[in-house]
């Protein structure tokens, strides 16, 4: 037994290993364990799989037999004491705790194999305990019979201290062999004596060999758990090691995750080729402030009504915004199926202005959901309400309202899943045709309010699992696992913080299938939210907007203007996602709806019904994040106005999900095959060998705006697969000059195969300020390195084109001439300077000659035209006079936002924002540098010209909308400042001079 | 039982002077006629055992000789222990570029770096521009390390890496000395690492 035992072990070893000796020991368990051990023993639930690979028998009194011997089993461990030897004869020693896992092979013969799952380094910190085990103490501990059987003559308990290594814990084991128990111990002794001896103080020995050992370098995507959403879209590069050239940093760790990347985008290709499954899902949240139902509610649950019909949003290219850098391309813009959709591939225009009405009827809004989830919150607003009632009488008559507001359809649903918290309550209801593929539903529910206990704060949620329909490809589909929160955060302006605070509690806390609201003991059983497909977060959040009440009201209620994006940049939830305070990687689709809080009948109200006493605010919202594998497409988003009952108005939003079809079995071959390709990296004797071609490029003219992109080849000549990342020349520097971009940053490369690498020059604005100023030629030395091997050098060059676009105002006064005819190291001394910038003043006399009864002129997009660098006449008006006029006046709008620093100089937009008068403004303008003046001049005596004309719309109207529009560009946001300027009373200081 | 310390070492000198295949005949005691100019760097290792029981293992970066890599050597030379700066004494160029070099690294790089120059292709010494008299001289007023190799024979060059070795302090513990060697090493416990350089000990292969 023992030799066949032995010759397991060592098989697991390196030819650089020694065997010393072995040692059978059974695993003690922890506390936590006791408890899903011994439930498993005395009933037959499945908990204890988690820990076995092979008891899978049906419920029943053998297989309870057979599952108590399974269990102990699972407790079998190998102690062994492995010794490394170095090449210049230095001994290591380290003690492996071995566990088995049974194996049936085809025959039907059951192997063991055995897999290490702790390593002990035997250093100077490293101790054993040992103690003579007391039955009786035993039994305490472990109370299932399995063990009671099991302890029939345990001898000695050992516990093994780590010592130094604070991340790894102790460990007991009960040992019956007590003659090898002392050989053991004897070789335990004498490696650490040799460690101490060697040991210098102050120093850690490296202890690298043991590293392919320890198991967990394998990726994560083994794991039949959906993959935490937090890192699903986070760039690798965030997750490599630190870096840079001659410093190759934590080669080890970036190997694995450049792996576990590799091996995710070649899964995800299998996803992309699979059949997608659709599942048609509508969201609502509403907070009903303690009303009982009383109105039709079919607007909210199905968005059928006449009012709605005209306000369908266009569908959006909603794309992720932290897409996959490098490997993982957005996984929404790779799927075919969604590609093909017609209204997305036009949708270029329609993203950038969400609230254009689309005149199409929503054609999906026909299709009714699949499924179709409903927050409420506020439920009962009674003092009894507060201590957790039982009573469903509430949920039983909102699930009626629903039912009803689904009008005919409503035989075609059912409810899946129900979860209450006093308040807050979260409906669930599945197509009955459908109800089979939804299985593995679980809630949850946790408190945030007053310490957490009372439920008048907190969240409930439903999680369940959406299997697709079997087809000939896929017998057994994976289910993808949904997620759905329904919150109700803190309540009040200035409370942001606590509901920060109160969305992370709830995102740690709310777990499925965990022991309670306290949270599950870590290794306990239990799903967080963040182990999903796609999570899905509504709910009154309460996050209200940082703007002054009256500037609010003032922006909602101006009829020229549409202010709902000017106003969401003040939202406090966007203002928290923006600064990652809060539902960080959470997207939202762009609201055009106005905020769904606060209306009070019989209170005082403004114009629009909003409560007087309290800032109308979005509290009511929702968002998503998908996963790389699930597609998420919102398709509406929207406030139902027409339902009055509340406080608040119904929040609702309609999502297209794509499922693909995939086979789980086949899905785990695949990955088994590839991490069995890519996974010993870390231990081949061979060394990665690359090749890097060209190594030199030429980018040829690099423009302002015009991105330019070449590939270099990355080829593995070695036999072994190779990991490669860019570096930065110097710790914590980028790995690529502003102007440049490479992509994947990092990858891997198996033997005989290549990667291409894109590399991009694009000029934005920032970028283009610099090198206005620089040299012409641009090269930049990019450095690739290998995990184990070298650096490789890549030297791009391109020419760069000047442009006046983002060149200061002060140094276009200088220039001799148009930007690329002038030479930029002769600059006319100050006396010589123009008195404004000549590219500005073309544009602006253009404009006056042949633009001003253009009704929509600035406001209306143009294509901009660039003859402003080379001095070429600007063109003569034919034809499609309005077409160019538009584009001269975009020119012109982007030349003014391209500029380094806004027109109104920082550190006075303070100021102008409190000019109370036109006199005040004027004196203002003071302390503008000269040019500025005269530009200011120019641009709002073009303004006030444009909005004497007589056109269709008002002067008055015409004022308020390019006073909307040029405020955000002249008066830009000063990233260093602390407050932000109100967008009105930046308009209103435009206003001072156009009106 | 013995002791090893671990040094960072970097190669310079100009493209050509034979800086690759000086490292190939220490690490592998193998010569290619005709070896591809770098573009890039290399990373080996090897170890050296000295008398007195110690042995030294050199980490050693092979750096690009080209101009145009030029500004990216200092990357390489940061934290370096010791330097071994290359010419070629058929090319009385490649001891000027060597001298702008040495100058440079006394600018620039840690102040207690050992710089070491050798004259590579001795087996060529029918095409000698650079006299032995006239390179030792400029050493011993430099305060280097001086001698003369041929990479194609190995002649002189286990000396010379010998003589570095002898050379480096071993006051300081072992594996403190290479702490700049490679950023984001030890912090206690494993050392991750040391992955590539642990295992391989005398017979690292080349890795370029």
């Amino acid at each position: 037994m023992s030799g066949t035992l032995e010759a397991a072990i060592r098989d697991l070893l390196r030819s650089s290993e020694e065997l010393e000796v072995i040692l059978e020991a059974e695993a003690v368990p922890r506390p936590s364990d006791t408890d899903s051990s011994s439930s498993s023993s005395t009933s037959t639930s499945s908990s204890s799989d988690s820990e076995s690979d092979s008891d899978a028998g049906p419920p029943g009194g053998f297989a309870a037999k057979k599952r108590r011997r399974g269990a102990q089993v699972d407790r079998k461990r190998v102690l062994a004491v492995v010794e490394h030897v170095d090449p210049y004869g230095e001994e290591q020693g380290c003690v492996f705790v071995c566990k088995p896992h049974r194996k049936e092979a085809d025959t039907g013969t059951i192997t063991e194999q055995y897999s290490v799952e702790h390593a002990f380094p035997i250093l100077s910190g490293f101790t054993i305990a040992m103690a003579q085990a007391r039955r009786n103490t035993l039994d305490l501990s472990s109370a299932s019979t399995a063990a009671l059987t099991q302890q029939k003559s345990a001898d000695f308990t050992l516990t093994l201290h780590p010592g130094h290594d604070l991340s790894q814990r102790s460990i007991a084991f009960t040992i019956q062999d007590t003659p090898r128990l002392k050989s053991f111990l004897g070789e335990v002794k004498r490696l650490k004596d040799i460690s101490v001896a060697n040991s210098e103080p102050g120093t850690t020995p490296s202890y690298s060999w043991i590293l392919p050992y320890i198991s967990d370098t394998k990726p994560s995507i083994l794991s039949a758990e959906p993959q935490d959403l937090r890192n699903a879209h986070k760039p690798m590069t965030e997750l490599l090691s630190e870096a840079s050239a001659g410093s190759p940093g934590n080669d080890a760790l970036d190997t694995s995750i450049i792996r576990e990347y590799w091996i995710r985008s070649r899964v995800q290709e299998l996803y992309d080729s699979s059949e997608q499954a659709s599942l048609k899902l509508r969201i609502g949240t509403f907070n009903v402030n303690g009303k009982l139902p009383s109105q039709d509610l079919s607007a909210w649950v199905r968005g059928m009504s006449t009012e709605d019909a005209n306000k369908y949003l266009p569908p959006l290219k909603q794309l992720s915004p932290f897409a996959l850098e490098g490997i993982t391309k957005d996984p929404m813009e790779e799927a075919p199926a969604l590609r093909a959709e017609p209204d997305i591939a036009a949708s270029g225009a329609a993203s950038e202005s969400s609230d254009a009405p689309v005149a199409a009827p929503p054609s999906g809004e026909d299709d009714d959901p699949d499924l179709i989830v409903l927050g409420f919150q506020e439920l009962d607003l009674s003092a009894s309400a507060l201590l957790y009632s039982t009573e469903t009488t509430r949920e039983d008559a909102w699930l009626a309202a629903a039912m009803a507001g689904l009008g005919e359809k409503a035989v075609e649903y059912e409810k899946l899943a129900s979860k209450q918290l006093v308040g807050m309550l979260l409906l669930v209801l599945a197509k009955r045709t459908l109800k089979d593929c939804f299985t593995a539903v679980q809630t949850a529910s946790v408190g945030a309010g007053l310490m957490g206990l009372m439920g008048n704060k907190g969240a409930v949620g439903v999680r369940l699992a959406f299997a697709p329909r079997a087809t000939g490809a896929a017998r057994t589909p994976r289910p993808a696992t949904l997620t759905f929160v329904n919150a109700h955060l803190a309540a009040f302006d200035e409370q942001v913080e606590r509901r920060n605070a109160d969305f992370h509690d709830i995102a740690r806390r709310l777990v499925f299938g965990g022991a309670g609201a306290a949270g599950p003991a870590p290794g306990a059983p239990g799903a967080h939210i963040w182990q999903s497909d796609a999570l899905f977060w509504l709910g009154d959040l309460n996050y209200r907007n940082e703007l002054p009440d009256a500037d609010v009201r003032a922006l909602l209620a101006d009829d020229a203007v549409d202010n709902v994006p000017a106003l969401l940049e003040f939202d406090q939830l966007n203002i928290a996602r923006r600064t990652d305070r809060a539902f960080a990687n959470f997207i939202e689709h762009p609201i055009s709806h106005l905020p769904s809080y606060r209306f009070s009948p019989g209170a005082l109200c403004d114009n629009l019904g909003y409560d007087l006493k309290r800032k109308p605010a979005w509290t009511d919202r929702i968002l998503y994040i998908p996963s790389v594998t699930a597609g998420v497409q919102q398709r509406t988003y929207r406030c139902h106005k027409e339902i009055t009952m509340s406080d608040h108005r119904p929040v609702s939003a309609t999502f297209d999900l794509r499922i693909p079809t995939i086979d789980g079995p086949q899905l785990e071959a695949r990955v088994q095959g590839l991490w069995k390709a890519v996974s010993h990296i870390e231990d081949a004797e061979d060394i990665p060998r690359v090749s890097v071609e060209p190594a030199a490029i030429d980018l040829g003219k690099i423009e302002y705006n015009h991105p330019t992109r070449r590939s270099v080849v990355v080829r593995n000549t070695g036999r072994v697969p190779l990991a490669y990342r860019f570096v930065a020349h110097a710790p914590r520097g980028p790995i690529c000059p502003s102007w440049l971009h490479a992509d994947p940053p990092a990858g891997l490369v198996r033997p005989g195969e290549h990667e291409e690498i894109a590399l991009t020059a694009s000029v934005d604005a920032r970028a283009a300020a610099e090198l206005n100023t620089g040299p012409a030629r641009l090269e930049a030395t990019l450095v690739l390195h290998v995990a184990r091997g070298k650096d490789s050098f890549l030297v791009v060059s391109g020419d760069y084109v000047r442009t006046c676009f983002a060149t200061s105002i002060q140094r276009l006064v200088r220039l001799p001439g148009p930007i690329r005819t002038a030479d930029p190291g002769r600059l006319l001394p100050d006396d010589q300077a123009a008195t404004a910038p000549r590219e500005v003043m073309r544009l602006v006399s253009w404009l006056m000659s042949h633009g001003t009864d253009v009704d929509d002129l600035f406001l209306a997009p143009g294509a901009p035209a660039q003859a402003l660098d080379t001095g070429a006449e600007l063109p003569e008006p034919g034809a499609a006079r309005r077409a160019l006029a538009l584009s001269v006046a975009a020119c012109l709008l982007q030349l003014l936002a391209a500029l380094p620093e806004p027109l109104v100089p920082p550190h006075l937009q303070h100021a102008c924002a409190e000019a109370a008068d036109r006199e005040a403004a004027f004196e203002l303008l003071n302390g503008f540098p000269g040019a500025n003046v005269n530009v200011w001049i120019a641009l709002t005596s073009l303004l006030h010209f444009l909005c004497q004309q007589e056109t269709g719309t008002p002067g008055a109207v015409r004022v308020r909308q390019l006073a909307a529009k040029f405020a955000p560009v002249l008066l830009r946001d000063d990233p260093a400042s602390a407050k932000a300027i109100s967008p009105l009373a930046k308009r209103r200081f435009i206003m001072h001079f156009v009106a | 039982m013995s002791k090893q310390f671990q040094f960072k070492l970097v190669l310079l000198g100009e493209s050509a002077v034979g800086k690759s295949s000086l490292v190939l005949r220490f690490v592998k005691d193998q010569f290619d006629d005709y070896r591809e100019s770098t573009i890039g760097a290399a990373f080996l290792t090897q170890t050296v055992a000295l008398e007195d029981g110690t042995s030294v293992k050199f980490e050693i970066w092979d750096t690009a000789g080209q101009e145009r890599y030029k500004s990216l050597a200092p990357m390489y030379y940061r934290n370096a222990n010791c330097a071994v700066v290359v010419y070629d004494i058929t090319q009385s160029a490649s001891l000027e570029k060597a001298r702008s070099w040495i100058r440079e690294l006394q600018r620039q790089a840690d102040p207690s770096i050992i710089i070491a120059l050798c004259g590579n292709k001795s087996d060529l010494s029918a095409r000698r521009q650079v006299s032995q008299e006239e390179a030792q001289k400029y050493a011993e007023e430099e305060g280097l390390m001086w001698g003369e190799t041929s990479a194609k024979s190995g002649e002189g060059v286990n000396e010379i890496f010998t003589e570095i070795a002898k050379k480096l302090p071993k006051n300081a513990p072992p594996s403190a000395r290479a702490g700049g060697a490679r950023a984001g090493a030890p912090r206690g416990g494993v050392d991750l690492n040391k992955q590539a350089a642990a295992q391989g000990g005398q017979n690292e292969p080349c890795n370029c």
